[in-house]
């Protein structure tokens, strides 16, 4: 809490603004029944497609006469939920491989990182889009792709800091007093790496629901009828001169992706000095 | 010393990468930097030479005769190549002479003699003989992992008897025989040439590579050079031997997006796109200088109902199918689709003998009777069912479209449809296995004649099953076996107004029951330049007809 | 600052240093680019899946003798392993990574048409990324805190955080159908040359032909999408040029100039931004890698004949030799740009050591 206090006293006002359109689409998402006019996907009215926003309609229609606005509104639910269960997955393999891997250290740490550095030189889009074509396109699919991609980062973040933690005076010190190494990491690791981490975490939010939203564009992600904003873009490309499927959709997954990286932004320039000391 | 070393290394890896990248074509560099003076050279000479260009996304993976399929192959092959028969120009499939003038057919149906004109050369200069027809087939007749090789596998064995008479032996009588003739598996290729770059008619052809690049066929235009995705580009045939039209070079390039292709055509950039679909095509509506235009294809979707009680008792009871036939808004799909899409009452679609459409005024959408059905079936409450759809779409309207549109559809006579999209290659070894209950299918025909349809929608399981008998598990009976006996005829039967008669009676008795539901048989939007063009014609099996492509 | 004075015995060790480090990256590269083989190899083929389904049509598809012909043709008949090793074998033995499934040509003559389009773009990305990027960075720095600095801080986050579809289409309906000053599309006016010969890079085809026209109007072609493929990376720029040079000048040496009078803009420029660059070049070759994967956006909206579309293709048609092909391009690409940075960094910042 102090923190927080902390944060929000400084004067950076970008991540407050990110803050802001950040929880604000996060109520958008939970409230997502209660704010949409229209069902998102059984409200349909072919005779109605295509309409252009108006006082009903506030985005217009699609194809397929639905209601826009209450699809982008819905649509947050999916991509905000997947993206955060994707840095979850990858937060916890990268820190629990990296970790081990600088814990153990010696061949076992070369192995693993080379393991880690194979994976992060595969190009990801490639690797997501083998996957998805391969399995067949769903949510769970596309979650695991990005997940299987990004690990590396918090693998490569938690060995780096493992490794210099092992190496500290103050470890060593108690090591020789005996303390277990377990004890110690437990000890050092969280109150050590919960910056960075979250600073990361926060970024590769972004990063993951930009992403989700190019695998839904290509049509490799989340399907129909579910309302996605990648998958409504590509709509939008097909319908272009129907300007409203496409550009709604398209300014969520911005305003998403620059809340997520104003407050990564934020909080990395709170922390870069702290985390200096800290970690030497 | 340090920092000198380490930049002569990056140097030299930024020198071995360009070196890389040029590697193969280094040794042509020079050469061709003199043909491209040259080049530009005549084009600056020669004001007067015209090129059109045409923009599209073609997914052309080969423009060898022997082993295309793809959408746009033969729009490529008529314009390099000539065939015995060729569609003649605006219809869906009627075969006309080319390079033979007549053939006789002797009693048994099984033997076909062609005649060939005598004054047809290749591009090459070569006389097209007999034995060039005759190598050309055998070609492609020991290509069995072609895509071409089910149109010619009809073919037991063929002779040149001498230079211009061809005899063809049938392996069974085929009324269609003539319009296989017409598609890009029987094209004609100049056996001398082919021959040296690795071509063979007894199997262990090695030619395809050469002919990506290059042809080898005696029509109006020569393939200069192609790169895939990119462009590919057509030049006059200097020796063509019928007669020329205005047009020294035709290049086709690839726009992957049709918004791209809407402002290369409203900019001139290029004369003719193809990506178009009714909704995109109204953005050019009242657009100075272009022009709109339709063509018929004969692309349809539908609707898949397994047979299969194993893969789910519901769907598969033939009641329950009708009862879906009955609940399809019909009306909507046409709003869907645009202009130009017709609702087909069953397998055969317009432009082929007797083909029906869905009266909708007597036969469209009844949602009474669609509930009585179900309950009679036993279903009154409803199901839950699987729709499989493949990120796929017909002329521009994607599938998934579609699955939303059936789904909301069948909601009201308590069908609650689950859509499940997996990508088109899944779905077709899928559909292959016949493991679907119910799915979204497009079909096109290989060659323009019913017999086509009849071999893939009648009933029928197993080895001499029918395509669609085997993926929704449709067995011949007793009841069903009207079908075959009509289809038995209209197989055979020469006389085309009879054939329409037996093809509409199938049809009707095909209505009564089956395992599928017929939404939508698709136009094709294309636009091109009026300034440029007085008319650009289009068939289904060729797309636009680049032979009679003349600029005003 | 190392001592200029030639040392034979620095010599020899900064050689043999430089040596060993060079060939431990490279058996390092070897081994990755096993592991990617095997990776992209196992994945694709635990697929339930066949690409006879995908390549042959319909009623080709309902005839076993034709899909038997077909499944031996491409070895698809034989068990995973063995293709593998077959495939192995091509590759070491006869410099062949196979042929296309979906189009039957072989897959490094594919890939040597389709990878000059894609590293032309990309490189024409990082250096607006990197102009961009770098001033972004030092006006955001010197005018820290300031109106400006937060323009162009969000300027920059925006860079990061526009879906590159979405922008790509803003861009084309925006210069191309509204304003019409650059072409919607592909590599080159169709009319004006025929694509044979040369290096594929069609610029330094180009300016070596002595072609200028045709320089124009490929430069008029490259513009847009390297605008939108570039400002991605350039957010990523600006960012860390602008963090490292708040940091340096913050620093006691800066400090020590400013104090000795000396102007602010000489203090930035000869002694700040040297060093503040260093870092940037981490960040440059990351962000070349990461407009390598994300290429197929802009590829597919600006009709772009390259990697991107070349691997959606490939990855949709389960085209396994040239998904494999692709990976492997990509992640050797991947390992030479970092070799390539780690060693530049070494000219720029003399403090580093190879290890």
């Amino acid at each position: 809490m102090k923190v927080l206090k902390e944060l929000l006293m400084q004067k950076n006002i970008m991540f407050k603004v990110g803050l802001f359109i950040f929880f604000a689409w996060i109520l958008i998402a939970i409230l997502a029944p209660v704010l949409s006019p229209f069902d998102p996907i059984n409200d349909q009215d072919i005779v109605r497609k295509f309409e252009a926003p108006s006082s009903e309609h506030w985005f217009g229609t699609d194809e397929l006469g639905r209601d826009v606005f209450s699809r982008v509104l819905y649509a947050s639910r999916v991509s905000i939920t997947c993206g955060l269960i994707t840095v979850l997955i990858s937060l916890v393999v990268g820190v629990f491989f990296g970790g081990l891997a600088g814990y153990i250290g010696g061949v076992v740490d070369d192995v693993m990182m080379r393991f880690s550095e194979m994976i992060q030189s595969f190009p990801p889009l490639i690797l997501a889009m083998v996957i998805a074509a391969a399995l067949g396109p769903n949510i769970s699919n596309s979650v695991l792709a990005m997940a299987i991609i990004w690990w590396p980062n918090y693998a490569r973040l938690t060995r780096s800091i493992v490794i210099s933690i092992k190496g500290n005076d103050y470890v060593t010190a108690s090591r020789v007093l005996g303390a277990t190494h377990t004890r110690i990491l437990g000890k050092e690791l969280l109150p050590n790496s919960v910056g960075s981490m979250v600073v990361m975490c926060t970024l590769d939010l972004g990063n993951a629901i930009l992403m989700f939203s190019g695998l839904s564009f290509l049509g490799l992600g989340i399907q129909p009828p579910v309302p996605e904003w990648g998958a409504m873009v590509s709509e939008g490309v097909r319908n272009s001169a129907k300007w409203w499927i496409s550009t709604f959709p398209g300014l969520a997954i911005f305003t998403v992706a620059i809340g997520a990286n104003f407050i990564g932004d934020g909080l990395r320039d709170y922390l870069d000095p702290k985390m200096r000391r800290t970690i030497g | 010393m340090k920092r000198f070393l380490a930049l002569l290394l990056c140097v030299l890896m930024v020198v071995a990468l360009l070196a890389a990248c040029g590697d193969g074509t280094q040794g042509n560099v020079q050469g061709n930097v003199q043909s491209d003076a040259q080049d530009s050279g005549e084009s600056s000479d020669q004001a007067g030479s015209t090129t059109v260009v045409i923009g599209g996304q073609s997914d052309l993976v080969t423009l060898d005769p022997g082993n295309m399929y793809e959408p746009y192959a033969n729009m490529i092959s008529y314009a390099a190549y000539d065939m015995l028969y060729r569609v003649q120009t605006g219809t869906m499939g009627t075969p006309e002479p080319s390079v033979a003038t007549d053939y006789t057919v002797d009693d048994s149906g099984l033997v076909y003699t062609f005649k060939l004109r005598d004054d047809v050369v290749f591009a090459s200069g070569n006389p097209l003989t007999a034995k060039d027809v005759v190598w050309s087939v055998n070609r492609v007749l020991n290509m069995k992992e072609s895509n071409a090789y089910t149109l010619i596998k009809i073919v037991d064995k063929v002779e040149a008897t001498d230079d211009y008479t061809v005899v063809f032996t049938l392996t069974e009588p085929d009324a269609s025989f003539l319009v296989k003739l017409t598609s890009n598996a029987y094209c004609i290729l100049d056996s001398e040439l082919v021959k040296e770059h690795g071509g063979s008619d007894s199997g262990g052809d090695t030619a395809k590579e050469w002919l990506d690049n290059n042809s080898a066929g005696s029509g109006p235009y020569i393939i200069e050079s192609w790169t895939p995705q990119e462009q590919l580009v057509l030049q006059k045939n200097p020796n063509y031997w019928g007669e020329a039209k205005n047009i020294d070079t035709i290049i086709f390039r690839e726009m992957t997006s049709v918004d791209a292709q809407i402002t290369a055509l409203k900019n001139g950039d290029v004369d003719i796109i193809l990506g178009l679909n009714t909704e995109t095509a109204k953005q050019l509506e009242g657009v100075d200088g272009i022009t709109i235009a339709n063509g018929p294809t004969a692309l349809m979707t539908f609707l898949v109902m397994s047979r299969d009680e194993a893969l789910s008792p519901e769907m598969s009871n033939p009641k329950v199918q009708e009862a879906v036939r009955y609940a399809l808004d019909y009306e909507g799909y046409l709003a869907l689709g645009g202009e130009g899409c017709t609702v087909p009452l069953n397998f055969v679609q317009q432009g082929f003998s007797g083909g029906l459409t869905r009266d909708l005024s007597t036969d469209g959408r009844d949602l009474d009777k669609a509930k009585a059905l179900m309950e009679e079936a036993g279903y009154a409450d409803g199901f839950d069912i699987t729709l499989t759809c493949a990120s796929n779409n017909s002329e521009g309207l994607e599938w998934t479209t579609i699955a939303q549109k059936v789904q909301q559809d069948l909601a009201e006579i308590n069908i609650n449809v689950k859509i499940e999209t997996l990508e088109t290659t899944l779905v077709y070894e899928k559909m292959r296995d016949a493991t679907m209950p119910f799915y979204i299918m497009f079909w096109s025909p290989d060659y323009y004649d019913i017999n086509n349809q009849t071999a893939a929608f009648l009933p029928g399981v197993g080895e001499d099953g029918t395509a669609y008998g085997n993926r929704t598990k449709w067995e011949r009976t007793p009841d069903n076996e009207i079908l075959w006996e009509l289809a038995n005829q209209v197989q055979v039967e020469t006389d085309e107004a009879v054939r329409a008669q037996l093809s509409e009676q199938l049809q009707q008795e095909y209505a009564k029951d089956n395992p599928l539901a017929f939404i939508l048989q698709h136009p094709k939007t294309f636009a091109f330049n009026s300034n440029v063009f007085d008319n650009v014609t289009y068939n289904d099996l060729c797309k636009i007809e680049l032979c009679e492509l003349n600029v005003k | 600052m190392l001592s200029l004075q030639y040392q034979s015995e620095t010599f020899r060790k900064d050689v043999s240093d430089l040596l060993r480090y060079i060939i431990r990256r490279l058996c390092l590269m070897v081994v990755l680019l096993f592991g990617v083989s095997v990776l992209v190899f196992l994945i694709s083929h635990f697929v339930p899946s066949n690409p006879a389904a995908a390549n042959l049509s319909q009623t080709a598809l309902n005839d076993p003798e034709i899909v038997a012909a077909y499944e031996a043709k491409w070895g698809l008949d034989k068990p995973v392993w063995e293709q593998y090793i077959i495939y192995m074998k091509n590759i070491l033995v006869n410099h062949d990574l196979g042929t296309s499934i979906r189009t039957g040509r072989p897959i490094l003559d594919e890939l040597k048409q389709y990878f000059p389009a894609t590293l032309e773009l990309s490189i024409f990305a990082m250096l607006i990324a990197i102009v961009l990027g770098v001033t972004f960075g030092v006006i955001s720095a010197i005018f820290q805190n300031k109106p400006i600095d937060h323009i162009v801080r969000a300027v920059s986050v925006s860079g990061v955080s526009l879906p590159s579809f979405w922008f790509a289409l803003l861009v084309m309906n925006l210069f191309c159908s509204v304003m019409n000053i650059f072409p919607s599309g592909n590599r080159y006016d169709a009319r004006l040359f025929a694509p044979n010969g040369g290096t594929g890079l069609y610029v330094i085809d180009a300016i070596s032909w002595n072609n200028w026209p045709l320089l124009s109007d490929v430069l008029a072609h490259l513009f847009l999408p390297a605008l939108v493929l570039g400002f991605f990376t350039m957010g990523l720029i600006t960012r860390q040029t602008r963090s490292n040079l708040l940091e340096v000048m913050s620093s006691d040496y800066i400090r020590t100039a400013r104090s000795k009078g000396m102007k602010e803009s000489r203090v930035v420029w000869r002694h700040a931004l040297g060093n503040a660059l260093v870092p940037v070049i981490t960040v440059s070759g990351m962000g070349f890698c990461n407009l390598l994967g994300g290429m197929v956006f802009v590829e597919k909206i600006f009709s772009w004949p390259g990697i991107g579309q070349y691997a959606y293709l490939a990855a949709v048609n389960l085209d396994f030799p040239a998904i494999c092909g692709v990976s492997l391009l990509i992640a050797l690409t991947y390992v030479v740009v970092n070799l390539f940075i780690d060693i530049l960094y070494g000219v720029i910042d003399p403090r580093i050591r190879y290890q």
